[in-house]
Parts: C-alpha cells; structure tokens; sequence
C-alpha cells in the first residue's frame, strides 16, 4: 500500500563550504570529518589485552581477559567461546541503557572473533567509559576491538566502527522529521534538507534527528552491526552506510599505523 | 563524500605516558614520566600512544574564507612537513616512522597531486585528501625502507613460490582467495623461521598449547590418577602419576599444590585436556630420581610470568642475553617455558633477583644495550652487600 514519500535528499557537503546553509558544528569540524582519534595499546599490565581508544572527549578502556576456563560450567558452549561483556558507564550504577551496549559489543566481537578457536573458554571484556562526549557506542566497539586485538585472540577481520548524526539545519520551520508513509506528503520539508553529521558530539546528539552507529569489517567493508535511534527513511540509513564505510576506512588507516608502530616498539624492531 | 581526520587544538596538556627508556645513551632503568617523545627522542617505549598532539597555532590560508580554524586537512599536513620545522608538524598519527625521510617519501609520492593545488592557492578547489591514501602512502614509504611487515587481522600475505610447502605457524590460517596466501588472525609482525614456516610475532601473554612445547606448571590440585596443573592457558593441563622416566606406582614422585614443574605438552587439542608428561622421548633419558632428568620438579628458585614472546626470544639458540650473561659467568640456573614463564635459580638471592630482572628487561631493549643493561643490573647488585666477584672482568 506504501505510498512512496520522497526522501529529503541528503546533501554530501562540498568539503570546504562552511557556510551557510548549515551552521558550522560547535568544534568546528565540517560535516564529513572525525574527531581525532587517539589509542594506547596495553595500558594494564594484569590484563589479556586492553585499549585505550578516545575520540576527540569520547575515550573508552577496554580490558580483555581470555580465553579463560568459565567460572560456572553452564556458561560453557561446546562450539566456541563464550563472549562476556561488561560496560562500566562513566558514572553512576550500570542501568539497561549500559546492558544495551554490551549486547551490542557483543554481538560485533562474536562476529569478528575466531570462536571455534576456543570452545569451552569464556572471553571477558570489560569496558570503562571514563568521558563521553556524543559517539559512545563507537567508541566502545573500537575499544573493544581493539583491545581484543591487544589479547591477541584470533579475529577474522578488525571490527571499525563510526557513529553519526542526521540533522536538519535550524532554518527549517519546523523540526524537520522526515514524514511517514500514511501521512499526507505535504508535511514534507521541501526547502530544508537533511545532513549527515559524521561522529557527532553530546550536543549534535541532542539536536539530532537520528543517531546511527555501524561497524564495518576491515576485509571486504560489510556492515557487522547497526543501531540507531530516532527516524530515518530506508534511504537515508544506506546513505548512512555508504558514509561509514568510508569513514572506516580512514579509522583503519590509523589502527594500521598505530598497530604498526606498537608492534614495531615491542619487538625491538627499529 | 570525501572523508578525512580533523586535528583539533587540544585544550588538555598531553598524554602522559610511562616509558622504560633504553635510548642512545645506553640503558636506563627506573621509569620515566614524561611527554610523549616526539622522532627525536627514539623512543623505546612498552607502550605507544598514538593520537593528537599539541598542535601550536598555524597559518591558515588568506584566501580560504574559514579563519582562523584549527582544521587543517591531511595534505595540507604533508605540505607543511617539509616547510616547517619539525616540532611543529603536528600530525594525527604519532608515528616513529614518520622522521622527515619517509615524510618526504610520502610527500614526493603525491607531488604531482598536491604541486598543481598549490598553485592554485586554493584549498576548497581540489577538496582534501582522502586520510586512507595519505596514512597508507605513509605506511608505504615506511615499507619501502625495508621495515619487517606488520599483518593486521584479515591481511592476506602471498608466500613465496619457491617454498615447497610453506607451514603456516602462530596466527596465520591459509586464505583461498588468492592461491598460497596466508591469512593473518593476529596483529603483529611476520616472521620467516626456516626452512619453511611463516609465523605472526605478537606479545601477548596467555599460552596456547602446542603438542610438544616445554612449559612450565604450578601444581592446582592433585587427582587419584593425575596432577592439575596451571600452565597459564585458557585450561589447566593434566600430568599424570607415572609420567615420568623410571616411575612406577612405588617409585614415584609426590607433588603438592604450588609445586612448579617443568614438563612437555603431549596432547594437545582444543576440545580436549591438555595432557603433559615429565617423560623424555629423544635424547638422553634419565630417571627422575637422580635429579639429572630435563623434566620433572623444579625445587628453590623462583618463577616469573612474561610474555610469549620473550619466551621465544629465550628460547633462541642465538639469544643475545643469555650469551651476555655466560660471558660475565654469573653461575644460575634457567628454566624457560613456552607458556609465558620462566625459572631462575642460584645460590644467591640477589642473584636470583638481577637475573629475573636482566631477562624481563631484555624483551624492550635494543640490540646493542644488553651488555650495558647486564653490567648495571650486576654492579647494582654486587655493590649492595656482596663482593665484586660477582662481575667477572672481561
């Protein structure tokens, strides 16, 4: 029965452009750039594997104990290993928002984790948010990530993910949600478009229509996990996609370096 | 949609990070806080922060009509690095590599590109660089000055033809999609052990257990047919009673919990136990009441975790630190497992302890600085309360 409601389009912003039509972004990125990103391999010394990995205020660390032997042998799974995650938020008691984020991590290093490797062994992530300043979800996935690499676990490809906004500019009369299928197409907005705000911070969150975190596989560029929240046209979550796999690609640039550089230190390679 | 990092002015002082530094002037013990060390200061760190450094302020364009930002764009970076001078490059990946000669490489590589944006003088008419081409045209000149691979998770690494049958060893699986190439499961360095096994090197600390590694274990718990053992794998092995040379079920060794033990893997399977055995299959048995056998208790002495690869490194027939250490005569006994320990014993207390300490540090340290770090660690020792004989001139 649907009626197709055209999509407003989603302008890929010219790179230089900051003005005009859209409002320059509080730390004055432009709309296509990530913060910079920042990661310390092995920080804790007790730990299997941890990382550091912030983004711009964002910063997140991950522990990684495993493959151990599980506490309770009901835990066990006689195919593979077990993935545990634990989200500390940055304050306050964990609430079902943190048990949110952990089922999410999870389901990604699942994918991205050599399980069969490992039967009957439980991998114990735990992660610590200690600032957060919009994009957590991202940051806790490449924490994660990479602090499994750290661990050394067997992993079949590096999990990247990349978190962003769907805005529309304030000079649109109204707030400028994209109409539903029953509604009357009238209500779209015309004049106004939608931008997709690459790795937003708190206050672009707020100010979002969307929000939307995708990890990308670091081999062939797959979508491995997807959470968003808000509303969004079908249209706009691929345009999303398009947009994250390129940003995955520059994070992989930096994890490719940073990785590098690690390894060449420890290894007394010069 | 073009893509690229954004380097920001940090308003936080920078990381600071702990270093054990072994740098040109020798070996330094103790640690270090400190800034992060920028290409200058070769650092040698057991840990690398890599990220946004402080950035001093920078001209911007006159023609661009942002001002003045903080932005600026990867290839503007790669355009600055030769011009300005070094320690105000602020670039978004702090890497070793990137000393003015690879900079350049990278740099003299896109030339082409970026000397027609020059002349233009415009920043918003090309657009910016994608940061995936500007890291991996770094990463590349790095590359070409002949520094060993490092594999990611999911890179594929082609062998070599001439290698008959190429074993693929620690965190490598073969790929199908190009024929003979090998896929890497870990992040470090690939290495080739002749005659024809390829093998990821990485630092990670828990044991995975190959059949036939010498390992050492601490005794958990002991059974009616066998002893458990912590061999500090993701699973506990299992020694049996009798599985040592010449024991029968009258003669045979008693362990209790915490007893270490130096044993061989003899099975080891994934879905299954691992089992260990103090048994000799080559080479010189002996029983394992006279003392003498290679497996079987390690009695005094003291145990020490580290990782798996100074483990290897150990293990080396070539290795630098041991050779060092026969050198000054230092009269110890070593034992060394695969599984991320390892056992020193000498008469000695202080002794026992500068060797512990000699063999964790030689895992950072350059080639070169052993016989420096070796001398301090003894000189420390022996001028305490012990007499110079420790240190035998050489």
């Amino acid at each position: 029965m649907s009626m197709e409601v055209e999509s407003p389009p989603i302008t890929p912003l010219p790179p230089s452009s900051l003005s005009l039509s859209l409002p320059p972004r509080p730390d004055r990125r432009l709309a296509n750039q990530l913060r910079p990103p920042m990661c310390e391999l092995g920080p804790l010394n007790r730990a299997d594997g941890s990382a550091r990995f912030a983004q711009g205020q964002t910063s997140v660390l991950a522990a990684v104990y495993g493959p151990a032997a599980p506490r309770f042998s009901r835990k066990e799974r006689v195919e593979g290993a077990a993935v545990e995650v634990t989200v500390h938020p940055h304050y306050g008691l964990a609430t079902s928002s943190e048990k949110e984020k952990e089922g999410a991590v999870k389901a990604l290093l699942e994918a991205a984790i050599c399980l069969e490797r490992f039967p009957r062994t439980v991998i114990h992530v735990i992660c610590q948010v200690c600032e957060d300043n919009g994009g957590l979800m991202a940051c806790l996935m490449n924490a994660a990530s990479l602090a499994v690499i750290n661990a050394g676990i067997d992993m079949k490809y590096v999990p990247l993910t990349v978190s962003m906004a769907l805005i529309s500019p304030p000079s649109a009369t109204m707030k400028a949600l994209p109409s539903l299928p029953s509604s009357s197409s009238t209500t779209a907005p015309t004049s106004s478009s939608t931008y997709l705000l690459l790795d937003p911070i708190n206050e672009e969150e707020r100010q979002s229509i969307a929000t939307i975190t995708i990890g990308i596989s670091s081999v062939d560029q797959n979508v491995l996990s997807c959470q968003s929240m808000g509303i969004m046209m079908p249209s706009q979550l691929f345009e999303a996609i398009d947009v994250a796999k390129g940003a995955a690609k520059a994070l992989m640039a930096f994890l490719r370096m940073t990785i590098e550089e690690h390894s060449r230190h420890i290894s007394k390679e010069k | 949609m073009r893509l690229f990092v954004s380097m920001r002015k940090r308003e936080t002082p920078p990381k600071v990070m702990t270093k054990l530094t072994a740098g040109k002037d020798g070996y330094q013990s103790g640690r270090e806080e400190g800034e992060v060390l920028d290409e200058e200061g070769t650092p040698c760190a057991s840990r690398t922060i890599t990220g946004a450094r402080r950035s001093p302020p920078y001209t911007w364009d006159d023609t661009c009509p942002i001002s003045p930002l903080d932005l600026i764009s990867c290839r503007k970076l790669c355009l600055s690095a030769r011009d300005t001078p070094k320690d105000n490059v602020s670039f978004a990946f702090a890497t070793r590599t990137a000393d003015t000669q690879s900079e350049a490489a990278a740099v003299e590589e896109r030339g082409g590109r970026e000397r027609q944006d020059m002349n233009e003088e415009s920043m918003e008419e090309e657009g910016h660089m994608d940061l995936s081409e500007a890291a991996a045209g770094l990463v590349q000149a790095a590359l070409r000055i002949a520094a060993p691979r490092v594999l990611l998770p999911g890179d594929t690494s082609e062998m070599p033809d001439h290698l008959s049958r190429a074993k693929l060893g620690n965190g490598l699986v073969s790929a199908h999609s190009p024929p003979r190439a090998a896929k890497a499961t870990k992040a470090g360095i690939l290495r080739f052990q002749a005659p024809n096994t390829y093998r990821i090197d990485n630092q990670q600390r828990r044991y995975v257990p190959k059949r036939d590694d010498m390992v050492l274990g601490i005794v958990e718990d002991r059974g009616p047919e066998n002893y458990r053992l912590n061999i500090f794998a993701s699973a506990p092995g299992y020694l049996p009673h009798l599985a040592f040379d010449g024991a029968s079920k009258r003669n045979k060794p008693v362990l209790r919990a915490g007893s270490l033990v130096y044993c061989r893997v003899g099975l080891a399977c994934i879905d299954v136990d691992t089992e260990l055995t103090c048994t000799v299959t080559q080479g010189i048995k002996k029983d394992w009441m006279t003392g003498e056998s290679t497996f079987g208790e390690l009695k005094g002495g003291t145990v020490t975790r580290c990782s798996l690869g100074l483990c290897r490194q150990l293990l080396d027939k070539d290795c630098r630190v041991l050779q060092v250490l026969q050198k000054h005569g230092v009269p110890f006994e070593v034992a060394v497992g695969r599984n991320g320990a390892f056992y020193v014993n000498a008469k000695d207390q202080g002794i026992i302890v500068a060797i512990v300490n000699i063999l964790l540090n030689s895992e950072m340290i350059q080639d070169g600085s052993e016989e420096q770090m070796v001398k301090f660690i003894l000189k420390s020792i022996s001028n305490r309360h012990r007499p110079s004989a420790l240190l035998v001139p050489i």
